[in-house]
């Protein structure tokens, strides 16, 4: 590239909006002649002033200096790109002075230029170049003075900024105040140049801060330099120029810069005092107002003041706090007059953005009064309710006022004020406070101003968290707020939950059960009568979950004396599912389906939770169970065509289903009168022509099964009568079905579905553990003779439908079928023997079922299941097998398998080491005494141990560490496998460090164990083992020798560990993470 | 509990309050006497809009030990959730909360929280920790997905 005009053709090519050229060519061509030697010369022709060069070719001649910046090496190099960045700085800021408008396209140019020079501030300053002594400059103590100075002198003329001596003199040159002031004064852009300069350093150095070791160094410098001069600049600006527009967001901009830059140093550095530039900020917000600036100051300074409080409060002293507090809360200690009209400021600001509809703007005086008061929640604390305290009690009066009336701004939440929900967080933080105080601090009536606060709180929130305001925001078509309001939501729930400490039963619980059971509500039309339930069903719910209603007869009996409570909850879910149309037009607005959905949700909520209670009344139960299934029955009689509405039917199944099996959990035996009514509907839900989920079928059958389960008052037959009349519903439907000619997605599904409701079903009739029921177990020896007995036949009637659906040719690959089949015939293996159960089959059904459909199932996916199956079987029934069936399973299920599928196949290799494992856990006598032990076990899973495979590798160590190491051996199958390990252990030494040796870092762990076992229960030998097998992996004598001293001395997993990797290191020759 | 990792709990608690992702929750239990439970936690994880998950919000536990924020916490969904990557136990198998592999202090409940998020959409195949999701998600995608839907709906809002 020879011409200067080439490469400024190139520019602008890279900045064209319709590049001609490629610009990734284009991009390399020009990153090279920035790095490369010429890379400043470059620079200076493009920064020419005289030239007439774009804005784009200037910037990016300011932008080659930042790159030779970045690769300059010698410091002659660096001297003369300081002199070029401050010679272009100064005759650019010159010429925009001259003519702002004019020039205004220079700003880009000079910004860049401002920033390689903070680059520089920063290199020259930089601890690392302290033993340096030949660095033409060593010290720059303020670039703030140097442009100043160099500014004030510029005649015109470039060449006087070349002069070496000139630059070296203004980089040491310190202005004094007074010429400070003149040099801004003099011109407004001058003073908007030195702003920009000052914002710019300390924004690059917060930056930097992250990236670089130390930089206390230059922090320091900052403090006693740069920072004088900054804070001058910035105070004058504030109290002279804030009212000048155009300055307005400069001068903003370098004091937040400041407050960042200052706060960041604060850990670190001796405390950059800021109470000035504070005192002249909250003077410029109290001179703000609707005339003079329509409250742009103001609304400018509550940011500011924001940011401060939500970071770094305490950056501002104790007096400006009382000062900031007089003017947010109006709480005055003093008898100062021109404190009211501090607070009246706030006042007007307030109304201004209320007025005007300034949301955002009130979003954010929310955030910073919130933030501010949470500054110190403690000292808060203390003045309302300690003996701490020495404020005088009209004080605390007001204090609570304002918090109470900031709590309650008349507005939507979320959407038109955010103080609500800020102080949702505030009021949490208060109640913790007040719980930890320690109760001798405490003043005689703390408890009682606690009680009237945190009452009135919950009494302002309850409107608040209405979900009218959630149909407001819905009115205002703003869907993403209807998240935060939900969060607002979910904020004053927590809320009342820590308020629950304070207020206890008699002050939150027990007026939320009056307010929603006090009156009969039945007759009325208004929909806000609704909404005030659900608010206060929505906080009571969560604070009945945390406690164990059927366990406290206090609140009971308050259940008890409201008795609208239930009755009304069901109408409110009645509400929801039958005529929320009457009240909102859904079809016209279907977001209106979330406040259906959350009316139903908050009134199934507290159904589920009143299970607990229906126990002990169950007057209302059976109201409640029959609005729940016509619930159902309407939101799945008809499949809706409209997506929108089915979306929202299925999520109210989902609701009411999920409530149903609570409450037939709970309330099982207060359900039993009604089984046989429960029965018919499942019979129904069960057809294929019922429009239910398959979830809901599932859950509906494991309800029922709850009911059955406690059904044994009247014997075992008639426990029976109601699971054969389940079992012969869905056997009939599954024929039904299986007697068609073709099958489709639907019916497979339909059929997997009811396959799966069995298992639900058994799952159900699993006698719970904390359920003592006496019936039962005085009646235990006759179930379980019936259950043995079967004299129905359910077991073989249920094991033939299994059959006739695996041997159907559109199901028996299907490895899903046997997944259910398996979780059916397994659901009782784990339960103790005399367990009474419809499912409990014999050790020979399940060998004969899985022998049976093994061979013509898709073994790929199936395996795992049967062995899941095989497993659970080993564990219930161990001491019924013996090594030859043992060696008859291994054969029928994994070695006539072998060669085809399972050896080329990591996941079935894993399920037949895992299941090999599961025997050694459970009865390694079965495995180890096994003819396959020795002639395919031991020496197929040997080599197995240098695969490549991750899951294969995992297995098939854990295999070897359990044959080492296995407390479940007697002594005999100690003996044996001892010798077993001593006549392989060069093997299996050799192989297990070859695959370490070869395997990848992240896989080493995996072998850790094993070693250590080996080590551990054969350590002379293992010894003599690794010191054969390790010159054959590879030639490095001293990592062998130095890992197996090591490991021989090492204690302990992670530590061995670390000796194992850092042989693999050494071995691999790759440098280790740590070094 | 040492002070650093209280104080650092009620940090946290603080953090959370102010700035959580929507549709998350997350607090400490309560002890039988009513007050806080800073080391045990419960929290809720909504799935990803537009994801199998999306229907339900999967509940966690999660215990600080005493020597936070050194250690990790532990962090657990129900036992027998249905996810590669995380055991039988419940225990979820995660980097960011393995002290030997990424755990740092810096690390925020937030932070913790929105990882599992992503986990739960997109599974580790590296780190499978149960071996029925493990292999349907890797062998049997339809039967994977069918059951992630019908989990979903177990933990439904």
């Amino acid at each position: 590239m020879s011409s200067i005009d080439e490469v400024v053709k190139l520019i602008e090519n890279l900045y064209s909006p319709n590049p001609t050229v490629d610009v990734n060519q284009t991009q390399l061509t020009l990153q090279s002649l920035q790095k490369s030697n010429d890379g400043s010369r470059l620079a200076v022709e493009l920064l020419s002033v005289s030239s007439n060069f774009s804005p784009n070719v200037k910037y990016f001649g300011a932008l080659t200096l930042t790159v030779q910046l970045n690769t300059a090496q010698e410091n002659s190099a660096n001297w003369n790109l300081l002199k070029y960045n401050l010679n272009y700085l100064i005759q650019y800021s010159a010429l925009y002075a001259s003519n702002p408008s004019h020039h205004g396209s220079l700003f880009i140019t000079i910004k860049k230029l401002m920033s390689n020079l903070s680059l520089i501030f920063m290199n020259i300053n930089d601890s690392e170049n302290d033993n340096e002594p030949e660095n033409l400059l060593t010290s720059w103590s303020n670039p703030l003075d140097t442009f100043v100075t160099l500014l004030s002198a510029y005649n015109g003329s470039p060449e006087q900024i070349n002069d070496d001596q000139l630059v070296q003199q203004a980089i040491q040159h310190v202005v004094p105040y007074n010429d400070l002031i003149n040099f801004i004064s003099t011109s407004p852009s001058f003073n908007e140049l030195l702003l920009i300069l000052a914002e710019i350093i300390v924004e690059d150095l917060t930056k930097y801060q992250s990236m670089r070791h130390s930089m206390s160094k230059i922090h320091e410098l900052v403090h006693s330099k740069l920072y004088v001069t900054a804070m001058a600049l910035l105070n004058f600006n504030l109290i002279n120029h804030i009212t000048n527009n155009k300055m307005t967001d400069v001068i903003f901009n370098a004091v937040s810069a400041w407050i960042n830059y200052v706060s960041m140093t604060r850990a670190t550095n001796n405390r950059m005092d800021l109470s000035e530039l504070f005192q002249n900020l909250l003077n410029v917000m109290l001179n703000s107002n609707e005339e003079v600036d329509g409250f742009i100051n103001g609304e400018k300074v509550i940011s500011v003041l924001g940011n401060v409080f939500s970071n770094d409060p305490t950056l501002m002293n104790f007096d400006l706090r009382s000062q900031v507090e007089v003017i947010f809360l109006g709480v005055s200690r003093t008898s100062d007059q021109s404190d009211a009209t501090k607070n009246g400021w706030m006042l007007q600001y307030m109304n201004h953005l209320v007025t005007n509809e300034m949301t955002s703007a009130l979003k954010d005086l929310a955030i910073c009064i919130v933030d501010f008061l949470q500054v110190n929640t403690l000292d808060l604390c203390n003045k309302l309710f300690t003996n701490i305290s020495t404020v005088h009690i009209s004080i605390t009066q007001q204090y609570i006022k304002v918090l109470l009336q900031l709590t309650n701004f008349p507005l939507i939440p979320v959407i038109q004020e955010f103080f609500s929900v800020k102080m949702a967080d505030f009021w949490a933080d208060l109640a913790d406070s007040f719980i930890n105080l320690a109760p001798e601090t405490l003043s005689p009536n703390a408890s009682q101003i606690a009680i009237d606060i945190f009452q009135q709180a919950v009494n302002i929130y309850l409107p608040k968290v209405s979900l009218l305001n959630k149909q407001k925001i819905l009115d205002e078509n703003d869907i993403s707020m209807v998240h935060e309001f939900d969060d607002f939501r979910n904020a004053v729930v927590d809320l009342s939950q820590s308020l629950w400490n304070i207020l206890g039963n008699e002050h939150l619980a027990n007026v939320l059960m009056d307010g929603i059971g006090n009156n009969d509500v039945s007759g009325t039309n208004d929909l806000n009568v609704f909404y005030q339930i659900e608010s206060m069903g929505f906080l009571l719910n969560a604070l009945l979950t945390d406690m164990s209603l059927g366990q406290s007869p206090w609140l009971v009996g308050r259940l008890n004396k409201n008795r609208f409570f239930v009755k009304n909850i069901i109408l409110q879910f009645n509400t929801g599912v039958f005529n929320f149309h009457t009240y909102l037009n859904c079809d016209a607005h279907p977001n209106y389906n979330l406040i259906k959905l959350d009316f139903i949700r908050t009134s199934t909520n507290l159904m589920a939770t009143l299970a607990d209670y229906f126990k002990s009344d169950p007057t209302d139960l059976s109201f409640c169970i029959e609005a729940l299934f016509q619930g159902l029955e309407s939101c799945t009689s008809q499949n809706n065509p409209n997506p929108v509405q089915k979306e929202y039917n299925d999520k109210m199944e989902v609701l009411i289903i999920k409530t149903i099996t609570t409450v037939c959990e709970k309330c099982r035996e207060q359900l039993t009168q009604y089984l046989m009514h429960f029965v018919g509907v499942l019979n129904t839900l069960t057809r294929p022509d019922s429009n239910v989920s398959t979830f809901t079928r599932g859950k509906l059958t494991r309800s029922i099964g709850y009911i059955v389960e406690c059904m044994v008052s009247q014997g075992p037959e008639e426990q029976a009568k109601y699971i054969v009349e389940i079992l012969n519903s869905i056997e009939n439907f599954i024929n039904q079905c299986l007697s068609l000619s073709q099958q489709n997605k639907e019916q497979k599904e339909y059929i997997h579905n009811l396959l799966s409701c069995i298992s639900e079903l058994g799952s159900s009739l699993i006698h719970p553990d904390e359920i003592q029921n006496e019936g039962l177990i005085q009646r235990l020896p006759e179930f379980h003779n019936y259950w043995l007995n079967d004299p129905l036949q359910c077991r073989p009637k249920l094991l033939s439908l299994l059959d006739r659906v695996l041997t159907h040719p559109a199901y028996g690959k299907d490895s899903s079928f046997i997944e259910v089949s398996c979780l059916i015939l397994g659901k009782t293996l784990g339960l103790p023997d005399d367990e009474p159960h419809f499912l409990k089959y014999s050790m020979q059904d399940i060998m004969n079922f899985i022998l049976r459909h093994i061979q013509s199932c898709e073994l790929t996916t199936s395996l795992p299941f049967f062995v899941y199956l095989l497993e659970k079987l080993l564990i219930q029934f161990k001491t019924q097998l013996s090594s030859g069936e043992i060696d008859f399973l291994f054969d029928k299920i994994f070695l006539q398998f072998y060669s085809q599928y399972i050896q080329n196949d990591p996941d079935l290799l894993q399920t037949m080491i895992n299941f090999s494992i599961t025997v050694l856990e459970t009865s390694p006598s079965l495995i180890i005494n096994s003819s396959h032990w020795t002639s395919f076990i031991l020496p197929t899973f040997l080599r197995l141990l240098p695969s490549h495979e991750k899951f294969t590798v995992v297995a098939v160590t854990k295999f070897w560490s359990k044959v080492i190491n296995n407390k479940k051996y007697s002594q005999q199958d100690l003996e044996l496998t001892r010798s077993q390990i001593l006549s392989r252990g060069q093997e299996l030494t050799y192989h297990t460090m070859y695959g370490l040796f070869h395997t990848q870092r992240s896989d080493i762990n995996s072998y850790t164990e094993l070693i250590r076992s080996l080590v551990a229960k054969f350590p002379m030998e293992t010894k003599n083992w690794l010191i054969i097998t390790l010159p054959q992996l590879c030639d490095n004598a001293l990592a062998h020798e130095k890992f197996i001293s090591k490991l021989f001395v090492t204690r302990g997993s992670r530590a061995a560990g670390n000796v194992i990797l850092n042989w693999w290191l050494e071995c691999s020759s790759l440098p280790s993470y740590n070094n | 509990m040492s002070s650093l990792c209280l104080q650092r709990l009620q940090e946290e608690r603080k953090k959370w309050r102010k700035d959580h992702p929507f549709g998350f929750f997350a607090k400490p239990t309560k002890k039988q006497d009513g007050s806080l439970n800073l080391q045990r936690w419960e929290a809720g994880i909504p799935g990803k809009e537009g994801t199998l998950w999306h229907e339900g919000v999967y509940p966690l536990t999660i215990e600080y030990p005493d020597e936070y924020p050194s250690k990790p916490p532990k962090v657990k969904l129900p036992a027998g959730f249905y996810h590669p990557n995380v055991y039988p136990s419940g225990t979820i198998c995660l980097s960011i909360l393995n002290e030997d592999q990424d755990w740092r202090p810096a690390i925020t409940l937030k932070q913790i929280c929105l990882g599992i998020q992503d986990l739960l959409d997109s599974p580790n195949p590296n780190s499978p920790a149960q071996e029925p999701a493990w292999r349907a998600f890797s062998k049997n995608k339809a039967e994977y997905e069918k059951k992630i839907a019908l989990q979903a709906k177990q933990y439904s809002k």
